[in-house]
């Protein structure tokens, strides 16, 4: 369902490196996408780069005053201690760092992408009793692993494997995580195989999502995959066309428009699973054959993505649908249930901005199927049940009364606000929007140059019954930012956020109307 | 209008201006960004007692037991899950077929996949015996005591201690402490082991519950209750909703005899299953199956 853009691309650019010479994608913009050049012999064998973030926010009143749900959750933490209080914060700390890694020809090229310290919230580990602390002890996890992959270009095309991004189109499906406050970002273990035809770039793409339990092998304890049949693996085919950041530069100073597009299907699929190992409260001592349970999973995905930029602004539509079956939903070895899960989503984005001198204007709206299950997906608990009118997560699935899931959710990277969808929703789900917004730059403003931007975010969900209040109106949010960036590469950011929140988000069990909330936040970068 | 010269937008009483850089240029943001300068002051109208996000308070709770399919429901197995709800299907006066076939693989089967579109639901959960009127009068030491609807009715709680030893019947009591038909609270002078763990085929044993003292729907009530048991078979067992590889059918026969003179018997045929506890049930009346007077059937 998701794919790699990015490394695809480079993939491409090894094996027709001749192509740069015309506007096709060529080896320099693909490998300006991952940030090296491997046109010929490199000029270094190896290159880096970094990104440092530092960010503090101050959120307010997140559970909007509406009290509890029927299940008797409010929708975001409160201060435990503080009855009166309205107010959280946050901080964190974040170093990124891609290495790249050249062969001495130029044919294959190695990227890791670490993301240090990710998270680190400010005092939250201090060295001692908190009264006495004076220092704060190491974080648990020193470095997430996001990318590692390798590409080398092979006479037919290019081959690409590891642990690599999977954006694609806009990133409402696959996002890679770039965005200076994206946190994450999708990767996935893959090898593809890209080959140019007819002026498109041609892929096939095997991924392994899940390969089940592993056992160190006797001899030497490297992991073994203990049975295939309860992998879940995906197959892609794609063709798209895209184009590197300098092809962009290039077109943009000519005054030409770059179209760019995409189209990829895929097949997902899961014959067994062993719920023991990732749904179980504690982990089993041991695993019995009987762990191993029917799953019948098959599920198709479609999505298409074009998108156009030019002197006057850019402007990109993309559309995604799945569709298949849950054979066997059952976590419990040894119970089945009788009625499996059908899967029916679609999800549609599209942005627009359209420059006239040093202001923007522009247009973005999307929807992401849903029906009248109560709330959205409970992301982070898989075991959530259904839950009754007037929750905001749950299940989306009901047994025999409602085997249809057909929530789609956008990927949580492609950000459109900063509360209702971001914090409380988790991600675009079960809702449509639309978001007008006007930007002002001053360029140059002291060493860098000067953002202004304001967004206001109007959304619904699709089925009254899906929202906690039981109408279809959610909410409007007025989304203010203020960015100021160096030709150092350094930058500041201040962002706020309003939301005004409407029926939709209710508490009519309770009679109480949401009031609104509203987030501050800073987010300082260093680009290295 | 440009936001190179001051721009005045007011919602409320209170305006913001931003001096940004060398060029000393003022910037004023909308009404939204004024408002919520003013918001600040307002204190939280909807503090929940429970928070679900507080780390202590399982989130991720997780499936809390896996079955393992040995044949046995081992004492683990049996565990309550407080705060539980199961969906069961009531259906009235019936036969039901207790036997079950033998496939061709040897496995015996039951089939009690009967259409459930006619039948009322009936929502069963299982609380803390701590949170009950009754708490005090069944309140001893070990194991997890848990309260559950005796029947599909409103009326009574059956009250269970669950240990290693399996699950134990401690008596009976109205679920509120003033009933309009009067309270029952109905105590085992010992309780009574209605599910022995390990519970596997063949297993028979026997238990009594004498009660003094006790209260009957506001009368007073005394007698001996004599319970026999018997796993009679295993097997698989498949319903509207779900298909259970491994069930073990609990014969139980129930006589009450009062201290009054007056007796009654019920016979009680349950499948139960590992880490999902009873997932069928017929009851039946003198002279017993095949025909039942209710069967309950676990749905989803």
């Amino acid at each position: 369902m998701r794919w790699t853009q990015a490394a695809l691309t480079a993939s491409w650019a090894i094996a027709a490196a001749p192509a740069q010479a015309s506007d096709r994608p060529g080896l320099a913009e693909a490998a300006a996408q991952v940030g090296v050049e491997i046109d010929g012999r490199p000029a270094s064998a190896v290159e880096a780069m970094a990104e440092l973030r530092a960010r503090a926010a101050w959120l307010y009143n997140l559970d909007l005053d509406r009290g509890v749900d029927p299940a008797g959750r409010s929708i975001y933490p409160v201060p435990p201690a503080s009855p009166a209080s309205q107010s959280l914060r946050h901080g964190d700390l974040r170093l990124r760092t891609d290495v790249v890694l050249h062969t001495p020809r130029g044919g294959g090229v190695a990227v890791v992408r670490l993301d240090w310290f990710d998270g680190l919230a400010p005092g939250a580990a201090p060295d001692g009793p908190p009264i006495a602390a004076v220092g704060q002890a190491p974080p648990v996890r020193i470095a997430s692993l996001r990318r590692a992959y390798g590409v080398l270009a092979l006479p037919f095309g290019a081959l690409a494997v590891g642990r690599m991004n999977a954006h694609w189109g806009l990133g409402m499906v696959g996002h890679g995580g770039d965005g200076a406050d994206s946190d994450g970002g999708d990767a996935v273990d893959r090898a593809a195989l890209v080959t140019p035809l007819f002026g498109h770039l041609w892929a096939v793409a095997f991924d392994w999502a899940a390969t089940g339990p592993q056992a160190p092998r006797p001899a030497d304890g490297m992991p073994i995959d203990l049975d295939p049949s309860d992998d879940v693996r995906a197959l892609t085919f794609a063709v798209f066309q895209t184009r590197g950041a300098p092809a962009h530069a290039r077109r943009l100073r000519a005054g030409r428009t770059t179209w760019e597009y995409g189209a990829l299907a895929s097949l997902r699929w899961q014959d067994r699973d062993v719920p023991a190992t990732w749904a179980a409260a504690s982990p089993p001592d041991a695993l019995r054959a009987s762990d191993w349970v029917a799953r019948d999973l098959r599920m198709w995905t479609g999505d298409a993505f074009v998108r156009a930029t030019g002197p006057w602004g850019r402007a990109g539509v993309e559309l995604a649908a799945a569709s298949g079956d849950i054979g066997a939903v059952s976590l419990l070895p040894g119970t089945s249930v009788r009625q499996p899960i059908a899967i029916r989503q679609w999800g549609a984005a599209a942005q627009s901005a359209f420059d006239a001198g040093s202001w923007t204007l522009g247009l973005d709206a999307g929807a992401a199927s849903g029906d009248s299950a109560p709330g959205v997906a409970a992301w982070r608990d898989s075991t959530a049940p259904f839950g009754p009118l007037g929750v905001i997560r749950g299940a989306q699935v009901d047994g025999p009364r409602d085997h249809l899931l057909s929530e789609f959710r956008f990927n949580p990277n492609y950000r459109i606000d900063r509360i209702l969808f971001r914090e409380l929703y988790g991600a675009v789900a079960d809702a449509a929007y639309l978001r007008p917004h006007l930007a002002r730059s001053w360029t140059p403003f002291g060493a860098g140059d000067l953002r202004a931007e304001i967004a206001v975010l109007a959304s619904w969900a699709l089925a009254a019954a899906s929202a906690p209040g039981g109408a279809r109106p959610l909410g409007i949010e007025v989304d203010p930012t203020l960015t100021y960036r160096t030709v150092d590469g350094t930058s500041v950011q201040v962002q706020h956020a309003l939301l005004v929140p409407l029926a939709g988000l209710d508490n009519p069990a309770a009679g109480l109307k949401a009031r609104w909330a509203q987030l501050w936040r800073v987010q300082v970068g260093w680009a290295f | 209008m440009s936001l190179n010269r001051r721009h005045l937008l007011e919602s409320g009483a209170k305006r913001v201006h931003l001096l940004v850089g060398s060029t000393q240029r003022k910037f004023w943001f909308g009404s939204a960004v004024v408002a919520t300068v003013v918001a600040g002051c307002v204190d939280n109208a909807t503090h929940p007692e429970v928070q679900p996000w507080l780390p202590s308070a399982g989130l991720h709770g997780g499936v809390a037991c896996v079955p393992n399919q040995d044949g046995a429901i081992a004492a683990s197995e049996m565990a309550p899950i407080l705060g539980a709800t199961a969906r069961f299907r009531i259906a009235g006066p019936r036969p039901v077929d207790l036997g079950g076939v033998i496939d061709a693989n040897g496995l015996r089967t039951w089939d009690w996949s009967w259409s459930a579109a006619a039948e009322p639901g009936h929502l069963s959960a299982v609380r803390s015996l701590a949170d009950q009127w009754y708490a005090k009068q069944f309140a001893q030491a070990g194991g997890t005591l848990f309260a559950a609807p005796f029947d599909v009715g409103p009326e009574f709680d059956a009250v269970y201690r669950h240990d290693e030893g399996g699950v134990w019947l401690l008596g009976l009591a109205s679920r509120t402490e003033h009933p309009s038909a009067g309270q029952t609270l109905l105590r085992y002078e010992a309780p009574v082991l209605t599910v022995k763990a390990p519970l596997v085929a063949g297993l028979k044993w026997s238990a009594q519950g004498a009660i003094k003292n006790g209260i009957l729907r506001g009368l007073p009530y005394a007698g001996t209750d004599s319970y026999d048991f018997e796993v009679v078979a295993a097997g698989k067992l498949t319903l509207p909703d779900l298909t259970v590889a491994q069930a073990l059918q609990l014969r139980a026969l129930v006589t009450a005899q009062s201290v009054y003179g007056t007796s009654a018997a019920r016979s009680q045929a349950s499948f139960v299953a590992e880490c999902v506890g009873e997932i069928a049930r017929a009851t039946a009346a003198p002279p017993g199956f095949p025909q039942a007077s209710e069967v309950r059937r676990l749905a989803l």
